[in-house]
């Protein structure tokens, strides 16, 4: 009974999954660690769907592209600093 | 300045969408430098200092802005899986359907609306470490936070922008 209960709580849990679940994708857990992860993923279709998902997440966001940047953008801040200060910062500064 | 100017409104225009309001917050990010100056030690980079003042300015400014439907810390607790006393999950996860963002233009204004739900502080290490692809070093030093702490917001970011978009591509 003691030993089931032993095996039980050894084993890699969907919690402990979730919680190291960036440390395994970015390849950061000891091999013996990324292995019973493997294991349990390979036999949890929740926490494999979970981490597809989680991937699918990260690669949706990195699909945003950065907003253009003004052309004018240099001059209207040099602008605005000599208006607040009262200086004339040389733009090539 | 050109390209430092290009960098913070960029990093910015990470946070925040309306144009006017980045272009503002970047000047204003400047008159904080030049005015702060002498708290510029060189231990980091300059850009790094710029994109600190950045981020603050930007952050400060989705706290205060009524536009934004922003979801509370403790309901950013309630996305989070939760597990039984063996540590098995509790939620039963549907998969995704592919053909609800098949068009790039909608597939971006999703992701978007979901990470405007997100709070400042969350949505920072995202525009940060998932958007700019700064390291976990860069991150930490720009947010005045630990490595670790940095890693443990993304966990949470990534894990709630997981269930918004869930909720608009679950079969």
């Amino acid at each position: 009974m003691l030993k089931k209960i032993t095996s039980i709580l050894s084993r890699t849990s969907c919690k402990s999954v979730s919680e190291f679940l960036m440390d395994y994708i970015e390849g950061r857990l000891e091999p013996k660690t990324a292995d019973r992860f493997d294991a349990h993923i390979n036999s949890c279709a929740n926490c494999k769907r979970y981490l597809d998902q989680y991937r699918e997440t990260v690669s949706l966001v990195k699909e945003i592209p950065g907003p253009p940047v003004p052309a004018e953008l240099e001059e209207r801040t040099c602008q605005f600093i000599n208006d607040a200060l009262g200086i004339d910062l040389d733009r090539k500064s | 300045m050109r390209v430092e100017s290009g960098r913070v409104y960029r990093c910015i225009g990470r946070m925040i969408r309306d144009t006017d309001e980045i272009q503002n917050l970047t000047q204003e990010t400047f008159l904080q430098a030049i005015q702060n100056i002498e708290s510029f030690r060189g231990e980091s980079k300059i850009s790094t200092w710029l994109c600190s003042i950045a981020i603050n300015l930007a952050r400060a400014h989705l706290r205060k802005s009524k536009r934004y439907d922003v979801l509370e810390e403790s309901e950013i607790e309630q996305l989070l899986p939760t597990f039984g006393i063996l540590g098995q999950g509790q939620q039963v996860y549907t998969d995704w359907d592919p053909e609800r963002y098949t068009e790039r233009n909608e597939r971006i204004d999703m992701v978007h609306a979901a990470l405007d739900k997100l709070p400042a502080d969350y949505r920072a290490v995202i525009a940060l470490r998932d958007l700019e692809e700064l390291n976990t070093e860069e991150v930490a030093e720009i947010l005045n936070i630990s490595e670790g702490a940095v890693r443990v917001r993304l966990h949470r970011a990534r894990q709630a922008l997981r269930v918004l978009l869930d909720q608009k591509l679950a079969k």
